[in-house]
């Protein structure tokens, strides 16, 4: 046993893995102990639990990819609205099909994202200054583009209702399409020679270069994924909830950043891993969850969850340090 | 000929009726009144929409300047507004006074300066004791919650024991504490109990926060939204909690229109925005013009909008309501 939890541990994502797996096993004890009091393992609360993971997994993928090379982008919280809005109009307004329209609001992400890695590359310029401008500036886009009333977006179909809003049992198609993202780039950045390169590049660039990586080029790719992935977050948090608030999602790009350090992610970059980084979002939603289940009280409830993410990160910091 | 003639001298009545209903002092150019107008969050909250359509028509009604700034929530960026504007000699200033303390000593310097201000959506909680403003134009946070309170009491045969749930965005903001008080002070005078919780203002975020708690308080009995967001997905997070309770709340969004309308939620207190951009440029603008004295306005007063009159809500949803 002892062999088996070591051999977890000196994985790159083993202490998230033990952690999370810790925390799951006390919470289903805990759940089949006092099923009336304790409903953790309700239907409902599983369903719950796995749609809200969702719209921040993905973003927190995009996120910690390119932490991984180094850099940063603050401004995938407003830009995730941005999107979102972008493809509602397109649906709305220009009668694009759903997917069509969701093609679209990717796109304006990886551009996005692209624009932002260029003026990082060209001036070397931080790109926590960056995109702290960036930032502001999708924020005032929307508006431009919008204005400040919420939009409603429903779209009629069979497909759409299916792939975006449908469920299989308690899973959610949100959840889905998180897993789909998290397949995706756990080959990329594992098992595909660019996964190499974003790991080099944010260990140490001039050394990347020396072995003929352009980290220049790598990291236009990151904050092309990491704008992408904010645009396809945004679309699916606006499908779940059937509108989109020009003001959401300021916020949440450093819940993404959290969740991508909870689950092992390097400030300074060169370190990092999909599965972590989904586990990272995970625990943040299972704390609020069984704060909430525990009848934690409400008026101070975020001083409960924040001392929780706190704890989290340096017990998954210690069973690391433990090897 | 003489339909013609009959025509245009109707025209003319018309014209000088309308101009004397109108403004009795068109003759007089105001256009030098310089007015700020202050929205305490940042320019993407829809609720403040209608607000801003408000104080705009008024300025032109009142043939004045108006200019807009936003405070983002920010106490100290909100005083460097204010401060600001006191340096450059604005006329007239209708802001909010979001936090009790923080504006005190700015507001008394603009009135010392001979700037009236003229508070608008949120007052000190001490009301014209706690502020130096000359009058404020918003809703009476407690007494609206009082009345919502009451409403679901008597709609939904509420009883000792029951158990409330009170979402909104921001537990520590004023127009929290006071919609909070005014909820609990029904709830609680029949025997019940009531629970605040943050949720922000994201959609989804708030939505699954609040499926959360209603899964580990099976026992609440009613929603009573606090804020348009909470209030906004309250019926879909009761819904997604397996659960069929009462739901109630305020302010107005299309969804909480539309769960009006097919009677999901029992009603929801309008603090009319427009009236608060609209009457508050005004007041400062006749008192600027005409000395006429601004006094307090609870915009919306104790009303509720519900299934009977919810269709003109609709009609004006995001204009003027």
């Amino acid at each position: 046993m002892k062999n088996f939890i070591d051999n977890i541990r000196s994985k790159p994502a083993g202490g998230i893995i033990l952690l999370f797996v810790s925390i799951q096993i006390v919470a289903i004890i805990g759940g089949l102990m006092f099923a009336d009091s304790f409903r953790y393992l309700n239907p409902a609360n599983i369903a719950v639990l796995l749609k809200s993971m969702a719209p921040l997994g993905i973003m927190a993928i995009g996120v910690g990819i390119l932490m991984i090379t180094g850099e940063f982008d603050l401004s995938v919280g407003t830009l995730y609205t941005f999107c979102a809005i972008v493809t509602a109009t397109m649906v709305k307004e220009y009668s694009l099909s759903p997917y069509l329209a969701m093609l679209v609001g990717i796109i304006v992400g990886i551009l996005a994202g692209l624009v932002h890695g260029n003026i990082v590359n060209k001036f070397a310029i931080p790109s926590f200054i960056v995109t702290l401008g960036a930032m502001l500036l999708w924020k005032g886009s929307t508006l431009l583009y919008h204005g400040a009333k919420s939009l409603r977006y429903k779209y009629e179909s069979e497909s759409y209702e299916v792939l975006l809003k449908g469920d299989v049992g308690v899973i959610d198609a949100s959840f889905f399409w998180f897993i789909a993202v998290g397949i995706i780039f756990y080959f990329l950045l594992h098992h595909h020679k660019i996964g190499n390169h974003f790991y080099a590049v944010g260990g140490n660039a001039e050394a990347a270069t020396a072995i003929g990586i352009n980290p220049k080029r790598v990291k236009l790719i990151a904050f092309a994924i990491a704008g992408g992935c904010a645009a396809l977050s945004g679309v699916v948090a606006m499908s779940r909830v059937g509108s989109v608030q020009p003001g959401g999602g300021l916020g949440l790009e450093l819940e993404a950043i959290a969740a991508c350090v909870i689950g092992g992610c390097a400030l300074m970059g060169g370190r990092g891993s999909i599965i972590g980084i989904m586990l990272g979002t995970a625990l943040i939603y299972t704390i609020q969850d069984l704060l909430l289940l525990l009848r934690a009280p409400g008026f101070y409830f975020d001083m409960f969850v924040g001392s929780l993410i706190i704890i989290a990160a340096i017990t998954n910091v210690a069973l690391r340090k433990r090897l | 000929m003489k339909k013609l003639f009959s025509i245009i001298l109707a025209t003319l009545f018309i014209s000088i009726g309308s101009a004397k209903a109108i403004d009795k002092d068109s003759n007089n150019d105001w256009s030098d009144i310089d007015i700020l107008f202050l929205i305490w969050t940042a320019e993407d909250v829809e609720f403040f929409v209608p607000s801003i359509n408000g104080a705009h028509d008024a300025a032109e009604d009142q043939g004045i300047s108006m200019y807009m700034e936003f405070g983002d929530s920010d106490t100290a960026k909100t005083n460097d507004i204010i401060e600001t504007a006191i340096a450059n000699g604005v006329d007239g200033i209708a802001m909010t006074v979001w936090d009790d303390d923080a504006f005190d000593e700015i507001v008394c310097k603009a009135m010392d300066a001979g700037i009236p201000v003229v508070l608008h959506n949120i007052d000190d909680s001490q009301r014209a004791k706690g502020n130096c403003r000359m009058a404020y134009i918003g809703q009476f946070f407690i007494e609206t919650g009082q009345t919502l309170a009451e409403r679901m009491i008597s709609e939904h045969g509420l009883k000792a024991g029951d158990h409330v749930f009170t979402p909104v965005e921001f537990p520590e903001a004023v127009y929290a504490v006071q919609r909070h008080e005014g909820v609990n002070n029904g709830i609680t005078a029949m025997g019940g109990t009531t629970e605040l919780l943050g949720t922000g203002t994201d959609h989804s975020e708030a939505l699954n926060i609040m499926v959360q708690y209603l899964l580990g308080h099976p026992e609440t009995d009613a929603v009573i939204g606090l804020g348009s967001t909470p209030t906004s997905v309250a019926v879909r997070a009761v819904e997604e909690a397996g659960m069929d309770i009462p739901v109630g709340g305020y302010d107005i969004t299309p969804e909480i229109l539309d769960n009006i309308a097919n009677g999901s939620l029992t009603a929801t207190v309008d603090q009319q925005p427009y009236h608060q951009g609209f009457m508050s440029v005004t007041m400062l603008a006749q008192y600027l013009k005409y000395g006429l004295l601004p006094a307090d306005m609870n915009t919306g007063g104790s009303g509720l909008v519900d299934k009977s009159n919810v269709e003109s809500a609709f009609k004006w949803a995001g204009i003027t309501r």
